[in-house]
């Protein structure tokens, strides 16, 4: 199951009479999408912890607003991203911009390339906006909306991530740049 | 940046968006359902607390409220001063004389209620007549402070008389 699969009217209306037994149904139908998109986006399990639960909790209280059931899906995930977004904005809140990030390795050719691993050593901010423009499919105005920062703070933060997360695809994906700048298939 | 370096760029992104998609999937830890439910438990009771709380401060403000209205003074008691009588410039013990008036015409008017008893009736009719012809005589002398405490005493009279008819107060007779 992932975030577009509908619930139906009947859970939709035991949701807002908060049927406890409709309410972890729903949650086991969503908490593996709903896990896996709050751990690339925070990159750290206990943050991803702290946004699925906010996210479940808020969401069955706030279920009232929901009329369309097909729509659950997408307001969960918007939910669970504004979470994340919510935990990376208090904790950058008093750190000047790039304090947190780490060095990074070059990645060893010798041994398969460990892009989660990658993803995981990304500046917070970097990989949620890798992960929602690349993976999720938001448009850059929609990433900037959520972080209430501008659409070219998204298209910096997506250069930056890319280009620390090209090394660690593949190498048959990647490519061999030659001196003049031109690229060929590895 | 040239073309063919941006067409390459362009791939490896594409191929980067794919290699996200196909990261493995987690599973997610088996407590996080618990701590969920918890915690809407948790949010369930203390609205229902703040739910209580506005109920028993909603009882407690209506009989404050009630309590308030009971215990404020009637209009019909509230002393008034006859109209048409300015108390600018007036003697103050004329001016009491008319609050004091006022405060037990009001509290006659309640007395006219209650039940009276037949030798009480009789007195209240004549001091009834007195008063008119008093009021009669101030209507065309409303500084005569004698005329005003005439009609305290008239008043007050009246009002006791009233009292006498009260069934409690004649209990209280009995016992004394």
């Amino acid at each position: 199951m992932n975030f577009s699969t509908p619930i139906d009217e009947l859970s939709l209306a035991a949701l807002k009479r908060d049927c406890r037994r409709t309410q972890e149904r729903v949650y086991r139908s969503y908490s593996t999408p709903a896990w896996n998109l709050a751990l690339r986006l925070s990159g750290c399990e206990a943050q991803a912890w702290d946004a699925v639960q906010s996210g479940f909790v808020r969401a069955f209280e706030r279920v009232g607003q929901l009329r369309e059931p097909e729509r659950f899906g997408p307001w969960l995930k918007r939910i669970i991203v504004n979470q994340v977004m919510d935990q990376h904005r208090q904790r950058f809140e008093a750190l000047p911009e790039g304090a947190e990030d780490e060095d990074f390795e070059s990645p060893r050719h010798d041994q398969r390339m460990d892009l989660e691993r990658a993803l995981a050593r990304l500046d917070p901010l970097d990989r949620t906006v890798v992960w929602l423009h690349d993976a999720e499919g938001y448009t850059h105005a929609e990433i900037a909306e959520l972080a209430g920062q501008t659409p070219s703070w998204s298209k910096t933060r997506l250069s930056r991530s890319r280009a620390r997360l090209r090394p660690f695809l593949e190498p048959g994906l990647g490519t061999v740049r030659t001196a003049d700048g031109a690229g060929t298939r590895a | 940046m040239n073309e063919p370096t941006k067409n390459i760029d362009s791939e490896r992104d594409q191929a980067l968006g794919q290699a996200l998609n196909e990261l493995p999937y987690a599973t997610p830890p088996p407590a996080l359902w618990s701590a969920v439910r918890t915690e809407l438990d948790q949010r369930r009771h203390a609205r229902r607390q703040r739910r209580f709380t506005w109920a028993s401060a909603s009882v407690a403000a209506a009989a404050v409220l009630a309590v308030a209205i009971n215990l404020m003074p009637d209009p019909a008691v509230t002393p008034t001063f006859e109209p048409g009588t300015a108390t600018a410039s007036l003697d103050p013990a004329l001016v009491q004389a008319r609050q004091l008036s006022a405060l037990l015409e009001a509290q006659l008017r309640q007395n006219t209620l209650r039940a009276v008893n037949a030798s009480s009736m009789d007195r209240l009719l004549y001091l009834e007549n007195e008063l008119g012809w008093l009021d009669t005589r101030l209507a065309s002398q409303p500084n005569d402070l004698s005329l005003w405490q005439r009609r305290i005493d008239l008043l007050g009279e009246m009002n006791r008389q009233y009292s006498l008819g009260d069934w409690q107060n004649d209990v209280r007779l009995t016992r004394l």
